[in-house]
């Protein structure tokens, strides 16, 4: 994997950029603002990903043009019919429009999780919640401890079953019947351990004390900078958006808010600019990379 | 007592007036942000179901048990890769849901959602899965406090979780596909989104059917047994249900 940078922020921060990033890209119908999300996105995604992010970019096409082009099957209003569909409702350039930006959205927000799920580790996740929700993000944390022990000790099973011959693979109800079989002696075994885990986490002194993290993540001056930046940025793009600097109709009738609306200028720059951060802070690092290996 | 209370309030506080206020605005607003309003109402219900759960601070027996059925929620379906569609997700959900009662049934199936989304990648749509799921084991389980769905009743159990999963289920997944596949939310285009899921929904009704009335019995019975094992019901834990 690559260095990512952003990622090395403290996790507040990081999750504070996604949680806008995203509700911003779920509202942003106008298209200068769709289109500059879809881009940074895919830069950030690039930019952590590499090479492997080809797969999920072809994916994320796809479901871009069949989430833009189906959507004004559902409905007849706008003024430009592009033509007519076989069972007789109009297809209209405003529909259209429409449902390309419906598209944008839709994959700009899967873009942005997408980053988010190599970036915000679960432990990060934990990090931040752990003192909120203490039993909460305990009982997580163990679910995703034990999934994969879980999965181990079906492999288990199913060896255990085969040596007596249960193989279970000849039609459809003996897989099934198998299974259900699997899932069982799992649960007994499972529930026993957990018993003993438990009083083991009570003799230990569960409960008692303040409950600590697996990583420790410190405020440092560059978080505090960037964590200010960012919020100026969320809130002149809120500002701007309050006074219509996104205001946008696509139906009936396209009407978007131009370039001669200051707001809409202003909310623009804000915008990009926040969206910006994570991949201009990768950029910056591997120019300073390659500028300090070119010392040596 | 005190924290209760002020548990009570926080509850009432979001249901009669945040809850509002957040449509509210969405309608002022306009703009058709259906999803995010969702989601924003989602996430709010859940809240009173997560706080409840803190505050009664649950032992650590009452903790690991949770979370072993959730982990068994969310591993079952490697059990039956050799049977395609068959994920008996929700049917161990609504199982743990029974036999622990409605709380850890709304808990185990919300962090089921959400850790399977740490496998599979978390997307817009992990709010809506934690409620919905975290519902399947609400609805499971208040069934069977009124004594609808029990391990003794074996197909009607069944036949009720099989329901359940498609008129109240499916049908709300289909409905988070709706909000955040389409802006264009009218008649149309959700007939479309709801036939193109009966299929589907009716897949998952009969997989959960067949869950439920496999796995309903040993899965309590291994919970009872557990209980009565290691006195988990007489006083050396505060807490009840487990």
């Amino acid at each position: 994997m690559r260095r990512d940078s952003f990622s090395e922020y403290h996790p507040g921060i990081t999750f504070t950029f996604f949680i806008a990033a995203i509700v911003f890209g779920m509202c942003f119908i106008h298209p200068a603002f769709w289109i500059s999300s879809v881009v940074l996105s895919t830069a950030y995604v690039v930019s952590i990903r590499g090479r492997r992010a080809a797969k999920i970019l072809l994916i994320l096409l796809i479901l871009f043009l069949a989430v833009s082009l189906l959507n004004p099957m559902f409905t007849a209003d706008g003024e430009h019919v592009l033509f007519l569909l076989p069972w007789g409702r109009p297809y209209t350039m405003e529909a259209l429009c429409y449902g390309l930006a419906a598209g944008g959205m839709f994959v700009t927000v899967l873009l942005w999780f997408a980053a988010y799920n190599e970036v915000m580790s679960s432990d990060k996740f934990l990090f931040l919640f752990g003192r909120l929700m203490p039993s909460l993000s305990l009982v997580l944390t163990m679910i995703l401890r034990l999934v994969p022990s879980f999965q181990r000790k079906m492999a288990q099973i199913v060896g255990a079953r085969k040596c007596i011959g249960m193989v279970g693979d000849v039609d459809r109800k003996s897989r099934i019947n198998a299974g259900m079989a699997v899932t069982a002696a799992l649960t007994s075994w499972a529930l026993e351990g957990g018993i003993i885990t438990a009083d083991s986490m009570q003799s230990r002194g569960f409960g008692v004390g303040k409950r600590s993290a697996f990583a420790v993540y410190r405020l440092e001056n560059r978080d505090v900078i960037l964590l200010g930046v960012m919020i100026l940025l969320i809130l002149v793009v809120l500002l701007c958006a309050f006074h219509g600097g996104m205001k946008t109709a696509y139906i009936p009738k396209i009407e978007l808010a131009g370039t001669d609306v200051p707001y809409m200028i202003t909310g623009m720059i804000a915008y990009v600019l926040f969206m910006a951060i994570p991949t201009a802070l990768n950029i910056v690092e591997t120019v300073r990379w390659h500028y300090l290996k070119s010392k040596i | 007592m005190n924290s209760n209370k002020r548990t009570t309030l926080i509850e009432i506080l979001i249901i009669i007036i945040l809850i509002p206020v957040v449509l509210l605005i969405s309608w002022k607003v306009g703009d058709r942000q259906y999803y995010l309003t969702s989601v924003i109402v989602m996430i709010l219900i859940m809240i009173p179901f997560f706080l409840r759960f803190e505050r009664r601070s649950p032992s650590a027996r009452e903790l690991v048990t949770i979370a072993v059925m959730a982990a068994i929620a969310t591993v079952a379906r490697a059990a039956f890769v050799m049977v395609p569609h068959f994920s008996p997700m929700s049917g161990v959900v609504m199982i743990a849901g029974i036999a622990l009662g409605p709380e850890a049934g709304f808990v185990i199936g919300a962090l089921t959602a959400f850790a399977s989304n740490f496998v599979f990648g978390q997307g817009p749509w992990t709010p809506w899965q934690m409620f919905i799921y975290g519902l399947a084991g609400f609805i499971a389980a208040l069934l069977a406090k009124k004594g609808i769905m029990s391990e003794k009743h074996r197909i009607r159990t069944a036949l009720i979780g099989g329901l359940l999963i498609l008129c109240v289920i499916g049908p709300l997944l289909d409905t988070a596909t709706l909000f955040l596949e389409s802006m264009m939310v009218n008649n149309l285009s959700a007939k479309a989104i709801y036939l193109s899921g009966l299929p589907v929904n009716a897949i998952h009704g009969a997989v959960t059917c067949v869950t439920l009335f496999v796995l309903c019995k040993p899965i309590k019975e291994k919970l009872d047994r557990i209980k009565i094992k290691y006195g988990m019901m007489e006083g050396s834990n505060k807490n009840h249900e487990i």
